[in-house]
């Protein structure tokens, strides 16, 4: 057993490997950043929920980073429009923080860190769950491009630029707007946004795939270390002995994971995690009406 | 004799000496019967606690006092600032209500040579008076807040602690001190107080400075009086990783 100093609570390191393992593992194997994974989990190992939101950024600060140079040397990332991408997510995430500390003070923050995770892991979960159940029993069809070009009001917004590494033309709003929600979301809930960001410039802002991943590679190694600095300056929710651990563990079993990747089918492996994510997002509703066994507790502000 | 040589020969604890430091007293006090001596040591400053799986204690307190009175001895460790927050439903979710801030020493151990309700009204009152509700103040809150750290040892009282070195010397003792591994390091101050009916009397504050093994208590330190550096810190160790983890595994 180990004290985590931050945490405050006793644990065995080896359990906390061993998470971090499985997690990297199906990180590896569904080809997701693992964040919206990690930090229920942390939470139903009796982490507070301050301290495994404030501790995942560090960790996917550190699982992002290889990934980010990876692409950055295949030139898979488009800067002009990560800048602004990053200009959202800095702003976005340092209001997150602010908020944070405002709610961890009032005692609410768990209530809305357990709130957010029930919302987006059953939005998550069920879309995913409903679209590879289809894919499965449907013919595969030969898509090249999963969508039409059609003008909508996001072609109408101002202040638009040319962006020549991904060949669009959007308005910097866009990508502002998108690194505002998911800095903020980030900052509360321990995530690096991929999930929302790689859909985003592939359906908004109509990026390439492989150019979207490594443009939001790109920002959430920036965003999460503005995040991780924030969190472990104005909340002390960082516990860096609990993210190193889960950081070994990561990166290990997502070397594991990615190997077996192609030996499952696409549908297989999303039907699979939006069984996951849908099974945690109960738990984590279930932990909302539990009551808690203690009728109070005592949150360290400062120590002299 | 005085109090300096006191010091430094309960500091040897040569028992075989204590029938002579007793007469020396008794000659040197003579001018001032009615005034009681009290005085402790403790012969190591520094302490390192014990691992929690360890029956030994942490340190020992030497105790002179000539009155057979309530003598409670105290403990105090370093300031703090705390939330303290309650349970609260809404919409059939459970969630917390913050109910006060309070500041004030971090632990609070008390022992005493008897039990008795004087030394526990004393204890009770100590205890409200040393910790500052920030705002308005509220004693429930405060009764609630010591209830709470009382169950997690971080405050506690411990009665017929004082033990007798010697038949024959019944004003000398020991006190064998266990702290609790949660238990914070940094500044800590020992006091001795002399309980009679009206009245009460108390030595100077003894500093110790208490450490804990391993890397936890370093950073727990380092979290809370060096945040930022520590959050730059904890960035540069999760990249240095990171990248460490790309070599590797690309190698591979």
């Amino acid at each position: 057993m180990f004290y985590l100093p931050i945490a405050e609570i006793e644990i065995n390191l080896l359990i906390i490997l061993f998470f971090g393992f499985i997690v990297g593992f199906m990180s590896g194997l569904f080809g997701v950043g693992g964040g919206f994974l990690m930090t229920p989990l942390l939470i139903f190992l009796g982490i507070p929920p301050s301290t495994a939101v404030g501790t995942e950024s560090v960790q996917i600060l550190g699982s992002s980073v290889s990934g980010a140079i990876a692409h950055s040397r295949k030139k898979n990332i488009d800067y002009e429009i990560g800048i602004f991408l990053l200009i959202g997510g800095i702003f976005g995430s340092t209001v997150g923080v602010v908020l944070f500390n405002f709610l961890k003070e009032s005692g609410n923050i768990d209530l809305i860190i357990n709130i957010l995770y029930v919302i987006f892991l059953s939005v998550i979960g069920f879309l995913m769950f409903i679209e590879s159940s289809i894919s499965l029993v449907k013919a595969p069809e030969n898509k090249s491009f999963p969508f039409k070009k059609k003008r909508n009001f996001l072609d109408s917004l101002p202040l638009k630029l040319r962006f020549r590494h991904s060949g669009i033309y959007i308005s910097l709003l866009l990508p502002i707007s998108v690194g505002v929600i998911t800095g903020f979301l980030a900052s509360l809930m321990g995530v690096g946004g991929g999930f929302i960001m790689v859909p985003a410039m592939i359906y908004l802002f109509r990026m390439g795939t492989v150019s979207a991943i490594g443009t939001s590679l790109f920002q959430i190694v920036f965003v999460t270390l503005n995040v991780s600095i924030l969190q472990a300056t104005y909340n002390l929710s960082v516990d860096l002995i609990l993210a190193i651990f889960l950081l070994v563990g990561g990166v290990i079993g997502a070397q594991y994971g990615s190997k077996y990747t192609s030996k499952f089918k696409g549908e297989q492996i999303r039907i699979v995690l939006a069984l996951i994510v849908i099974i945690v997002c109960i738990k984590m509703g279930v932990e909302l009406i539990n009551e808690p066994s203690t009728n109070s507790r005592i949150i360290i502000q400062d120590a002299y | 004799m005085n109090l300096q040589q006191i010091q430094g020969l309960l500091f040897k604890m040569h028992i075989k000496y204590l029938s002579k430091i007793l007469f020396s007293l008794v000659i040197f006090h003579s001018w001032d019967l009615s005034a009681n001596i009290l005085y402790f040591d403790i012969p190591q400053k520094k302490i390192e606690l014990k691992d929690e799986n360890s029956n030994e204690p942490d340190f020992i307190v030497y105790v002179y006092s000539d009155s057979m009175s309530s003598l409670v001895l105290k403990i105090t460790g370093p300031k703090q600032k705390v939330i303290l927050q309650k349970k609260k439903k809404i919409l059939g979710m459970w969630t917390w209500n913050k109910t006060g801030e309070f500041s004030y020493p971090s632990f609070f151990h008390y022992y005493t040579n008897k039990k008795n309700e004087e030394i526990d009204f004393e204890i009770k009152k100590d205890l409200v008076d040393n910790i500052i509700l920030i705002g308005k103040d509220d004693d429930n809150l405060k009764k609630e807040l010591i209830e709470k750290q009382l169950s997690t040892n971080l405050f506690k009282v411990t009665n017929n602690s004082f033990k007798e070195l010697n038949k024959k010397t019944p004003e000398f003792f020991k006190i064998p001190i266990k702290l609790p591994y949660n238990a914070p390091a940094g500044d800590y101050f020992v006091s001795l107080s002399l309980m009679k009916i009206g009245s009460k009397i108390e030595t100077e504050k003894v500093k110790i400075i208490v450490q804990k093994p391993g890397i936890s208590s370093f950073i727990f330190k380092f979290a809370h009086k060096f945040s930022f550096l520590y959050g730059i810190f904890s960035a540069i160790i999760a990249v240095g990783l990171g990248l460490a983890a790309g070599i590797i595994f690309r190698k591979n």
